[in-house]
């Protein structure tokens, strides 16, 4: 690890103790979840090229496995473990008939899941709650230690986070990520090196699920209520703006994207509706002048002022 | 059941016509418009505030609606497909999603969250039919799709226009080369396509109210009708946009008025893994 | 011995037959060209050969296997190994991590392998590298190895296709026109490294325009015209073949060059 990220993790982890107020600290809070969701997206969509509509529909699915685990009787991690277990299967289950398809093919495919998750969410009352969904779930613990403070899920999701960024970094430079970069700039090409790219993409979706699965379950046992509104089709565009917004195959970018998109609406609630007027054409405005995010952004700006 | 045929054509007729407007301008630029759906709800909303508000007769009600929403199209061919050419399609997606965010958030501050209806424009006696009630309005809407398609195919198999849209389609810069001004075959495109989805809008506003958030689930029905259909397929778009509407109605009665929404997209995965070029697709081998 | 026997390949796009029967042999330890005027199907030949395409008709027995019909993948994990005309490369990849894709193929080890580090992950890694800067050294990328292939110049470019396919340690090499775009010097430089690589026991199967270029480095040669065979054989024989002169030159040998299908 390079010293200026060791600098950077260690000043996130002060973070609480320089936000004063509970309410920023629990926007902080959210912003790591998010950022957990859009570091998966990244493997299937920013590394593979596959289109992912679906990543709030496994976010769900981890968040009510989750809750159900948890408010049955388990300890807290093993319904946390159920729900990437459950996340991994939906996303097989996905994956497997889909994956062989054309991008918007694709794009329909994963809204379309994400469509049926919320509808089950929605309707299956008797163990869903429906639309007022799952309430007093147990909090995030490991044993006696349970998280009590906004602060404390502030450290909890951040060794999270560190550990999924560690994670998404050695993919990235292991066969697999490159195999997921060749699969999506030149699929033939990769296939005839032998690479199996259905295989390929069906890892990276499955990445995708169980990151989705680990923010959502995360998000329960932090928020300690659920409903089904939290994982809607809506959701599933605002992580996939955050990447685009961040740097699509950028880890560094998922951070940023994600933090920018989930402060700014706090920010701005005064705006009301117009917030989401804004919001639209600033995705709008991204995609055309600046369609390989902020990250792409300043690596271009660097290489200008490096070069004059 | 006779009542459930009649209100299952009705909404089957609504998703065709969003299907037609998708598809007509996939088949021109390959952009899938994933704000076919906002456009039908801002359409509705014109019609109501020309209609009703501003106390317009529906036929210039109309008329100004359906020009207003070829404009409409217009802008989006300028965002959604002239700077985007070329670039990965998920960034094309996501432009055209957050076009629909802006649109329905627009007409959320407009025209404020209550739902509002318009009158129909044609008043008259439901009819009986083997046991069941046709309104008025129902048989506007199936007889307005009906002509639609027609149109539509004529349009794109004997005019001019549409073979040079097809033309587009096939190849954009062999058609530049042989002197297609793309730009406008495009441009024409979108506002054809908007232009559906507008008369979608307002055909849907007397029978079922029209509200900022009802174009979600029309857009993405639209898209379910046309895989089902074959993308580029238009009757397969209307058989498809029947069908679905029939089985949804009576999916929603004898199986689970809940799911009703679920079945169109599990028909749509379904058809994707078996069949992904639909049921009247063509073949179209790919290049390597 | 023959490493690769295709015998009555039949492709068809819409009405228009690329390939019409066409029969091919490739011995082992050659370097084999396929030859002919523009649209006379060859590199419809190649990407059924390499399961790019699947064929309407024929055999394809490669490496002992009979092939018709399977995926690329296979093809590709009996020992076959491609560049292609329209350069195919994976551009936000540096230049040696595409060798490397090329290198570890379908071999790579498991996800948790990966993820812990394990022995198996980095020796694979180990080997990728090797074997891919091996490659890289064979074309001459060697001091390129961090850029980004996106920004490659062609030729480059081209050599880098080639140093993908054959860090695969593949028995078996199709190329796709590799010396489109270069200059004679380069061409000439790109020659030599398939005579290399050929000498290295790697088997070649090639198609290529520039005439002067496939007589020189070909031991064998196979003539295609309407997706036909016209002719077979060393380079002596199909420079003085009537056939080729033919199709080549058009009937009565006037000027004009290669006729365009």
């Amino acid at each position: 690890m390079r010293p200026w990220m060791l600098i950077g993790w260690a000043l996130a982890a002060c973070l609480p103790l320089l936000l004063g107020s509970g309410y920023a600290v629990q926007v902080a809070d959210l912003a790591l979840l998010n950022a957990l969701a859009v570091l998966g997206l990244n493997f299937v969509t920013g590394y593979a090229g596959q289109v992912n509509f679906g990543q709030a529909g496994f976010a769900g699915i981890g968040a009510y496995v989750t809750a159900l685990g948890a408010l049955a009787g388990l300890p807290f991690w093993l319904a946390l473990l159920a729900a990437l277990v459950v996340a991994a299967g939906a996303s097989l289950a996905l994956g497997l008939p889909t994956l062989r398809l054309r991008s918007f093919y694709l794009a329909m495919a994963t809204i379309g899941f994400g469509e049926i998750v919320h509808l089950v969410l929605l309707h299956w009352e008797s163990v869903t709650g429906g639309s007022s969904g799952l309430r007093q779930i147990p909090p995030i613990g490991i044993g006696r230690f349970v998280v009590g403070t906004d602060a404390q899920a502030w450290w909890v999701l951040l060794a999270v986070l560190a550990l999924a960024v560690l994670v998404a970094g050695r993919v990235r430079r292991s066969w697999l990520g490159r195999a997921m970069i060749a699969t999506a700039d030149a699929e033939i090409a990769a296939s005839l090196t032998g690479l199996d790219t259905l295989r390929v993409k069906l890892v990276a979706l499955m990445l995708a699920a169980v990151y989705a699965a680990l923010s959502g379950g995360l998000y329960a046992g932090y928020v300690r209520y659920v409903s089904p509104d939290q994982f809607g089709n809506q959701q599933a565009v605002l992580l996939f703006s955050m990447l685009v917004l961040g740097g699509t195959g950028s880890i560094g970018g998922c951070l940023i994207g994600a933090a920018v998109l989930t402060v700014l609406p706090e920010a701005l609630r005064f705006l009301h509706a117009w917030y989401m007027v804004l919001y639209g054409a600033g995705v709008v405005a991204i995609v055309l002048f600046m369609p390989d995010g902020v990250v792409g952004a300043a690596r271009r700006l660097g290489r200008r002022l490096g070069v004059g | 059941m006779p009542q459930l045929v009649v209100s299952g054509l009705t909404l089957g007729a609504v998703y065709a016509l969003v299907a037609l407007g998708l598809l007509l301008i996939f088949s021109a630029a390959r952009v899938v418009n994933f704000a076919q759906g906002q456009l039908l709800m801002i359409g509705a909303y014109l019609a109501i505030a020309a209609q009703v508000r501003h106390g317009l007769p529906a036929w210039a009600a109309y008329g100004l609606t359906l020009a207003a929403m070829a404009l409409l199209g217009v802008v989006f061919m300028l965002v959604a497909w002239r700077p985007l050419r070329g670039r990965p399609t998920h960034l094309v997606i996501l432009t055209t999603i957050a076009m629909g965010i802006i649109l329905e958030n627009l007409a959320l501050i407009v025209w404020g969250p209550l739902p509002v209806s318009l009158p129909a424009p044609l008043v008259g006696r439901p009819w009986r039919v083997a046991g069941g009630v046709i309104t008025m309005q129902q048989m506007f809407v199936m007889g307005t799709t009906m002509l639609a398609l027609v149109a539509l195919s004529l349009f794109m198999t004997r005019s001019r226009f549409g073979v040079l849209m097809r033309a587009t389609a096939q190849d954009l810069d062999m058609a530049r080369l042989v002197g297609i001004r793309v730009d406008r075959t495009i441009a024409a495109a979108f506002a054809i396509g908007s232009g559906l989805a507008g008369l979608a809008g307002l055909l849907v506003a007397p029978l079922y109210l029209a509200e900022p958030t009802m174009g979600g689930s029309l857009g993405l029905k639209g898209f379910v009708v046309a895989v089902v259909g074959g993308f580029g397929n238009l009757p397969g778009a209307v058989v498809g946009g029947l069908g679905l509407g029939l089985i949804e109605a009576f999916a929603a009665r004898y199986v689970s008025a809940e799911y009703r929404d679920a079945v169109a997209f599990i028909i749509m995965i379904a058809m994707l893994c078996v069949r992904p070029r639909g049921l009247f697709g063509e073949t179209v081998g790919e290049r390597v | 011995m023959s490493l690769l026997v295709a015998r009555g390949l039949v492709k068809g796009f819409g009405g228009v037959r690329a390939l019409d029967g066409v029969d091919l042999e490739v011995a082992e330890g050659s370097i084999s060209a396929v030859i002919g005027p523009n649209g006379s199907g060859k590199t419809t030949l190649l990407n059924v050969l390499s399961g790019a395409y699947r064929a309407d008709a024929g055999s394809i027995m490669f490496a002992g296997a009979d092939m018709a019909g399977r995926p690329p993948l296979q093809f590709a994990r009996q020992g076959l190994a491609r560049s292609f005309q329209n350069i195919r490369l994976f551009t936000r990849l540096s230049v040696l991590d595409n060798a490397r894709v090329g290198a570890m193929g379908g071999h790579g080890p498991s996800l948790a392998a990966v993820l812990l580090r394990l022995a198996a992950h980095r020796t694979a890694e180990a080997m990728a590298t090797r074997r891919a800067r091996a490659a890289l050294d064979q074309v001459g990328l060697g001091g390129l190895a961090d850029a980004p292939a996106g920004s490659l110049p062609y030729a480059q470019q081209r050599l880098l296709e080639l140093a993908r396919a054959v860090a695969g340690r593949p028995r078996l090499l199709l190329l796709d026109e590799p010396a489109a775009g270069m200059n004679m010097t380069e061409a000439m430089a790109l020659m030599d490294i398939v005579r290399r690589l050929r000498d290295g026991g790697i088997t070649v199967l090639l198609v290529e325009h520039n005439m002067r270029l496939v007589m020189q480095v070909s031991d064998h040669l196979t003539v295609l015209d309407f997706g036909r065979r016209i002719a077979a054989g060393g380079p002596d024989e199909i420079r003085r073949d009537p056939a080729v002169i033919a199709a080549y030159l058009g009937p009565g040998h006037g000027e004009g060059g290669a006729p365009d299908a």
